[in-house]
């Protein structure tokens, strides 16, 4: 895009941050009772919620695993989330691909061998977009699925990454994302530092790559780091009520 | 039918025999609603929006207003697109094409209560005749499935209409054969907000056994025969009217329910519009997100 100073020469990116940091992260637990877990996530102007049901039994019968758990996955996007307004079916290509992925992503986190012959539901809405929405939606499941108890490997934290004259950006939004450059979506197991979503869609030079992935993987740390701060106040909330005398 | 709670007959008679002495399940009477909680602001890229938390229903409309072109017939009016999509994350029933299903019907029965010319001032929103005009798609989003959709969605959307503005145009009138151009105003703060004088809001009444009640649950919508959806404006006009429901409504309880409408829909449109005037949260000082709500 023409005319849009992407970096700045005093190291300013288009919303005043620098290269490596994160968008701000706000994150609840626990915001719909029907559900058996579900969070909302937002980075920046990105807002997904999460819903999580599950484990229950196998909706269509012969999908049923006999030694671990189905993962369900179902991605939409809300027809105002976007600037221009547009319907999103919920079977189209692009929708279908992010459940998948982020159906697979679950698959490598979740301890399925612990609720076998049952399947999981992972529902994400994306309510505002402005870039980084798939790996704003990973984090909100994983929120969601420690809000429905679902034993988990690790956290799974994941953050983009561009690459605009020489310096790599962390956790790029709607506008950078537009700048013709590299759009690396990463997920990790923060503490084992194992990689299950890596996604690029764009060109990238590779001699870049391990400058890209470090910074993304940076910033997944950074997410890790806030969730895991957020589910440890959820916690302390809930069972501090269970440890007060006045009950 | 659109939840997987499933009722024994033994609940049944207990929600049913509870309403019929005007007392039920959850201590509320027949002409009861429960607590609605509203917030507008909610989505920043949108003209306007709103969220309603009525009981275990959550729903979030959002309004956008773009520039278009005006149905042939209808070249002095600007248009609305109204539309429903119930999210998975409601219930896994609505996952894939039972959510559409459920969202169809009721995109369908309110589209046509808000595109009658009474209900939003179309005319205002005609920009040049014939050729350009404003097209409002308003889209409601359920959240979370609680009983009463069609009421929580339509008070949504008089919320998110509230919270709605349209920035200011300036036509320039082409001289002959030269286009006319439109231009946008620049400043964010340079809008205007709707007139929504005829704007109408649903209220469902639910017959269940003998007795109607308002605001039905999830539990009390199994048990029912019947609803009426009327849609009322503030002046306690009645703009439309929807039998649902596979059982019947004898016709002396029709004009008891159309009555009782008549008030409720009054009564929440005022009340709904000023909350909707105070909440707005979208002020990018108030380090409010989503969340607070």
């Amino acid at each position: 895009m023409a005319g849009i100073e992407f970096l700045s020469p005093e190291g300013l990116r288009v919303d005043g941050r620098r290269a490596h940091e994160i968008r701000k992260v706000q994150c609840k637990m626990g915001v719909f009772r029907q559900a058996d877990g579900s969070a909302i996530m937002e980075q920046g102007n990105t807002k997904v919620i999460a819903s999580v049901y599950g484990p229950h039994e196998v909706a269509i019968r012969s999908k049923s695993l006999h030694d671990r758990a189905v993962i369900n996955c179902q991605h939409s996007v809300a027809a105002f989330s976007s600037g221009e307004r547009r319907a999103r079916s919920k079977s189209d290509r692009r929708s279908l691909e992010i459940s998948r992925m982020i159906k697979e992503t679950f698959e490598a986190a979740i301890l399925t061998e612990f609720a076998a012959k049952s399947q999981i539901d992972i529902y994400v809405q994306i309510l505002q977009s402005d870039g980084g929405n798939m790996c704003a939606c990973i984090n909100a499941a994983t929120l969601a699925l420690i809000d429905a108890g679902i034993p988990l490997r690790d956290y799974v934290s994941s953050c983009s990454a561009g690459f605009v004259e020489d310096t790599p950006l962390v956790d790029i939004n709607y506008l950078e994302q537009g700048a013709s450059g590299p759009d690396l979506s990463v997920a990790i197991l923060p503490r084992s530092e194992k990689v299950v979503l890596f996604y690029m869609d764009s060109r990238m030079h590779v001699d870049n790559l391990e400058r890209v992935l470090q910074a993304a993987v940076r910033g997944c740390h950074d997410v890790f780091g806030i969730m895991n701060r957020t589910v440890r106040e959820h916690i302390e909330q809930h069972v501090g009520i269970l440890d007060s005398k006045d009950i | 039918d659109m939840s997987e709670v499933p009722l024994s007959e033994l609940e049944k008679r207990y929600i049913v025999r509870g309403i019929e002495n005007n007392f039920r399940e959850d201590g509320r009477s027949c002409r009861d609603m429960r607590h609605i909680a509203v917030t507008t602001g909610v989505i920043s890229n949108t003209s306007g929006s709103s969220r309603i938390q009525m009981g275990g229903t959550d729903v979030i409309v959002g309004v956008k207003a773009e520039i278009g072109e005006p149905i042939s017939t209808s070249p002095d009016r600007g248009i609305v697109k109204f539309s429903v999509d119930c999210s998975a994350a409601a219930s896994p029933n609505f996952e894939g094409r039972a959510g559409d299903d459920v969202a169809n019907t009721i995109s369908h029965s309110l589209s046509q209560v808000y595109n009658h010319a009474t209900a939003l001032d179309l005319p205002s929103l005609c920009i040049v005749p014939d050729q350009q005009c404003w097209i409002l798609f308003i889209d409601a989003l359920v959240l979370q499935y609680g009983g009463n959709l069609i009421d929580g969605i339509s008070l949504a959307t008089l919320a998110a209409l509230v919270d709605t503005t349209i920035p200011s145009l300036h036509v320039n009138e082409g001289e002959d054969g030269e286009p006319v151009e439109i231009e946008v105003s620049d400043d964010p703060s340079d809008c205007h907000p709707l007139d929504l004088t005829g704007i109408p809001v649903t209220v469902t009444l639910t017959k269940v056994s003998s007795s109607c009640v308002v605001d039905a649950s999830v539990k009390e919508e199994m048990c029912a025969d019947a609803s009426l959806v009327v849609g009322v404006n503030r002046k306690g006009r009645v703009c439309s009217m929807q039998k649902t429901g596979s059982g019947s409504l004898p016709v002396d309880l029709l004009t008891d329910m159309v009555e009782t409408a008549k008030t409720l829909g009054c009564k929440l449109i005022s009340s709904v519009e000023a909350v909707a005037h105070q909440s707005h949260k979208g002020s990018p000082d108030s380090g409010d997100g989503f969340l607070v709500s």
